[in-house]
């Protein structure tokens, strides 16, 4: 391709992603079945267990993975059931350190009078080696607290009297998996369970991978699935329904701006097809 | 035969049997979780000495190249003297790391060997020495711990070393409570909690405290300031070539190559903002298409990877694949 | 005696599978001119190896982010292939590596694979680059080692994610005749969007056998082949059960996956 016209196609691209970035200009997300299942089931969880959100993600696909992971940390901060964060991949440990932090100082500041504390209501394991080996071992365990041992800076999980319950996997009422990598989301699939128990397991991917994760969902191994920038845009607009006192649209911008440059790649198809059939009828002629 | 082959084909069968017999054996039968602990960190410790391999790869080019002044050597400079760089920031950001951890795990071994009096007056424990010695051992050796700690810069007005402060005077007392009568183990309980949030707490101040070193802020260059942004702008380059495939390869030159377009439109309308403003039924459309056509095509050729995948997997596990290393086919 | 992540009927259902694979081995040692259909993306392995030899700049093969596994094991055939028709044609081949373990393997390989065609002395270890285990640092360093060197021909077989889509673009700003191969759905549509000759899925295993004729690389594909057979046919069989216990529930017919929960 000439190397004036692909010039062109990146500046309207650039254009179309830092326009409304820049101004603030927010469109309604369109509404996504599998976003609603999932915040369903995350809303219909009672305070009887532990939710464990795997942040699988680095800061390639932050853009999309860390907005999914913050609204439904968010929700379920809101419902005050505790949370176990924890990561396979090794640059996840910053996101790990400060996203539930963040998460909480806004939550404080939304509504007064109501705290979220490190050790009781979230906890960090951090980065843990092992991959698929450490994934078989969590459904055998007869003490979670044991495997883990301590949290990310060491402290001993005894010194949590919150997660002092936790024992095996029957305690772990919600699994959140966050990823773009590959093989990763099918380790949990198959591991994270036993005969007889399976948590709710809702999973968030990057846009490239919705079609893989959605077979998932239509056989039932998932109950919800966050697709993208879009799914977590649609996932906050469902929070924003919910709590009135609510207003953050993060997630929202960021999908107003994707949907503007996707609108221009229709719009590129479009004229490269023109393009293509004047060619054609001028080599016929 | 040749004996390395040979070698190397019992030690693939008996591997893959292993894993096997592992995954499908009940614990009933055999414990396998005994064993699999350290299996799995020899695994671990073989991927971590690959590195090494890449390493000595990567060196062994380079390093050629600089020698000897060929074209690009100075970009096989700037590799390597990243490499060593950030070797050296990082491993320098570890042992702070590790000095910080051990200081505050000090606190921890003694909150322990608190308990442990304790524990061993209640079980009357004849075998120790007397409980006065031990008390009067944690005690000096607290004291020396405490003194370690540089109270004249604790900032009040920093919400972290205001904790810091107080909880070092919860310990203070009581260390005063123990000192006031060797031979009990009354407050030794209570000692014991407030040592082991002193370490949490003292944890936290000298990680706080440390945000502001050389070495942390060298290792935030290199990570927040070079590699997180270059691979974030990797990955957004994808945005700008997908829409540079679209513009060059989306030609409806057939009747599969239209019902694509006609699919991708659909998907791409039911999913941005604009398409819900366009007609409300993409976003149903979109779902039909995702959980019908797509399901189905994606089931099919994932079944027929991993099947694949099977089956080269036996070949893999029997040595039937001329590729094991020790001779030729 | 409940196994653990299977039940008896799939512990069968694997050893059915592992019969079937042996019997084929056996019968096809005495027989090994067996029908392929043909394939367009492997015939092109060929002509595009030609292509490159008349054009004498180098070759590219990307294993991509495979690990050792099938994968891996799957494209060293094919890697075989192309590492011999480019000693034959004394072009360069460079294949920049993401896991140095699989480095180690893939030297082996195509050292035996010179040497098989009397090229030995061609090898040239530092054409297999560790570049590095970042999956955005191995696709930099892969576009910039394909601009300078100016490769003709690049072969992308094996594990890909995100990066597909920026190796296959590198190759194309070059002129590059590319051919891709990868297992995963949504990866395959970027290369076909971006590369010359694409395979989907199982070709990427079909490949070495297509191009070797080995009897036990084509008995690899037979026993795919009746695998998939005997899976459709568990589909149809699973569906028209299904179908019938929605239409006529009194008839209570236990639905396939009853069988998955079987123990003994």
């Amino acid at each position: 391709m000439q190397g004036k016209t692909r010039r062109f196609i990146y500046l309207f691209l650039i254009i179309s992603l830092i326009f409304p970035l820049t101004t603030g200009y927010t469109l309604k997300p369109a509404p996504s079945s599998s976003v609603n299942m999932f915040f369903n089931k995350v809303d219909s969880l009672e305070d009887t267990g532990y939710a464990f959100i795997a942040l699988d993600f680095g800061p390639q696909s932050k853009a999309e993975n860390l907005y999914q992971a913050k609204v439904v940390i968010e929700h379920l901060m809101r419902k005050r059931i505790p949370i176990i964060l924890f990561s396979m991949y090794t640059l996840a440990e910053p996101i790990l350190e400060s996203l539930a932090f963040e998460v909480a100082n806004n939550l404080q500041k939304e509504i007064d009078g109501e705290y979220w504390e490190y050790g009781k209501d979230w906890i960090n394991l951090g980065f843990r080696p092992g991959a698929s080996l450490l994934l078989q071992a969590i459904p055998k365990s007869k003490n979670l607290q044991k495997l883990f041992s301590k949290d990310a800076k060491g402290n001993d999980l005894k010194d949590f009297p919150r997660f002092d319950a936790l024992r095996t996997i029957n305690d772990i009422i919600f699994l959140g998996q966050f990823t773009s990598l590959t093989g990763v989301f099918d380790t949990y699939l198959q591991f994270f369970k036993t005969k007889d128990y399976r948590p709710v397991f809702g999973h968030g991917c990057s846009s490239i991978t919705i079609p893989e994760s959605h077979i998932y969902l239509d056989s039932g191994q998932i109950d919800g699935l966050i697709g993208g920038i879009a799914g977590a845009s649609a996932y906050e607009e469902l929070l924003n329904n919910k709590y009135d006192k609510r207003n953050n649209k993060e997630a929202s911008v960021l999908n107003t701006g994707v949907g503007v440059a996707q609108l221009l790649i229709v719009i590129l198809i479009i004229l490269g097809n023109i393009n293509f059939t004047k060619l054609k009828k001028y080599l016929v002629k | 035969m040749n004996i390395k082959k040979l070698l190397i084909k019992t030690f693939t069968f008996i591997g893959g049997l292993y894993f096997f017999l592992e995954f499908v054996m009940p614990e009933s039968v055999f414990d396998f979780d005994k064993y699999h602990e350290s299996i799995s960190n020899a695994f671990i410790t073989m991927s971590c000495m690959a590195v090494g391999l890449g390493i000595i790869n990567l060196m062994v080019l380079h390093l050629d190249r600089i020698v000897y002044k060929k074209k690009d050597y100075f970009f096989s400079l700037t590799l390597l003297l990243s490499l060593f760089i950030t070797l050296v920031i990082l491993s320098l950001d570890w042992y702070q790391n590790e000095k910080i951890v051990s200081k505050a795990n000090k606190f921890l071994t003694l909150s322990k060997f608190s308990e442990v009096i304790l524990d061993d007056e209640k079980a009357k424990n004849s075998k120790v020495l007397a409980v006065n010695i031990r008390n009067q051992k944690l005690i000096s050796e607290l004291e020396k711990d405490i003194n370690l700690i540089d109270k004249n810069s604790i900032n009040i007005n920093e919400a972290k070393e205001r904790e810091l402060k107080e909880v070092l005077e919860r310990v203070e007392k009581s260390k005063d409570n123990i000192k006031k009568d060797y031979h009990s183990t009354k407050y030794n309980l209570n000692l014991s909690k407030r040592l082991r949030n002193l370490s949490i707490v003292y944890r936290e101040y000298l990680q706080y405290k440390n945000k502001d070193s050389l070495i942390k802020k060298l290792y935030l260059i290199c990570f927040d300031g070079f590699f997180n942004p270059l691979v974030m702008s990797m990955f957004s380059l994808l945005g700008f070539y997908v829409a540079t495939a679209a513009f060059k390869a989306f030609k409806i030159k057939s009747f599969e190559s239209f019902l694509m377009m006609l699919s991708a439109l659909i998907v791409i309308l039911g999913q941005v903002p604009f398409g819900v403003k366009i007609w409300n039924g993409f976003p149903s459309l979109r779902l039909w298409l995702l959980s019908v056509p797509s399901t189905g095509a994606f089931r099919a050729i994932t079944l027929g990877a991993f099947i694949a995948g099977l089956v080269m997997a036996l070949r893999m596990w029997f040595s039937l694949e001329g590729h094991e290393k020790g001779g030729k086919n | 005696m409940a196994f653990e992540h299977v039940n008896i009927v799939g512990l069968i259902l694997i050893f059915l599978f592992i019969f079937i694979f042996f019997y084929f081995l056996y019968k096809n040692k005495r027989n090994p001119n067996l029908y392929i259909r043909k394939i367009l993306g492997i015939d092109a392995i060929s002509d595009v190896c030609d292509y490159a030899g008349e054009t004498g700049r180098p070759v590219s093969f990307c294993t991509g982010l495979s690990s050792v596994g099938p994968v891996l094991y799957a494209s060293l055939g094919v890697l075989s292939f192309v590492a011999k028709k480019a000693g034959t044609f004394k072009n360069r081949l460079l294949i920049p590596q993401y896991t140095p373990e699989v480095m180690a393997i893939v030297e082996e390989s195509v050292q035996e694979a010179y040497e098989s065609i009397n090229r030995g002395s061609l090898f040239d270890k530092k054409d297999i680059r560790f570049l590095s285990d970042e999956q955005f640092a191995y696709a930099s360093g892969y576009i910039g080692m394909i601009k300078r060197e100016r490769a003709c021909a690049t072969f992308l077989f094996g594990t890909f994610a995100a990066e597909s889509l920026i190796l296959a673009e590198a190759g194309q700003e070059v002129g590059a005749v590319q051919v891709g191969a990868t297992i995963s759905p949504e990866q395959v549509a970027f290369f076909i969007a971006s590369c010359d000759y694409t395979l989907i899925g199982e070709e990427l295993f079909a490949a070495s056998s297509y191009l070797t004729r080995k009897p036990l690389e084509i008995t690899s594909i037979y026993t795919q082949d009746k695998v998939k057979l005997f899976i459709f046919f568990i589909i149809i069989i699973g569906s028209v059960i299904a179908t019938i216990n929605q239409i006529y529930p009194d008839l209570n017919l236990h639905n396939l996956d009853y069988f998955l929960t079987i123990e003994i």
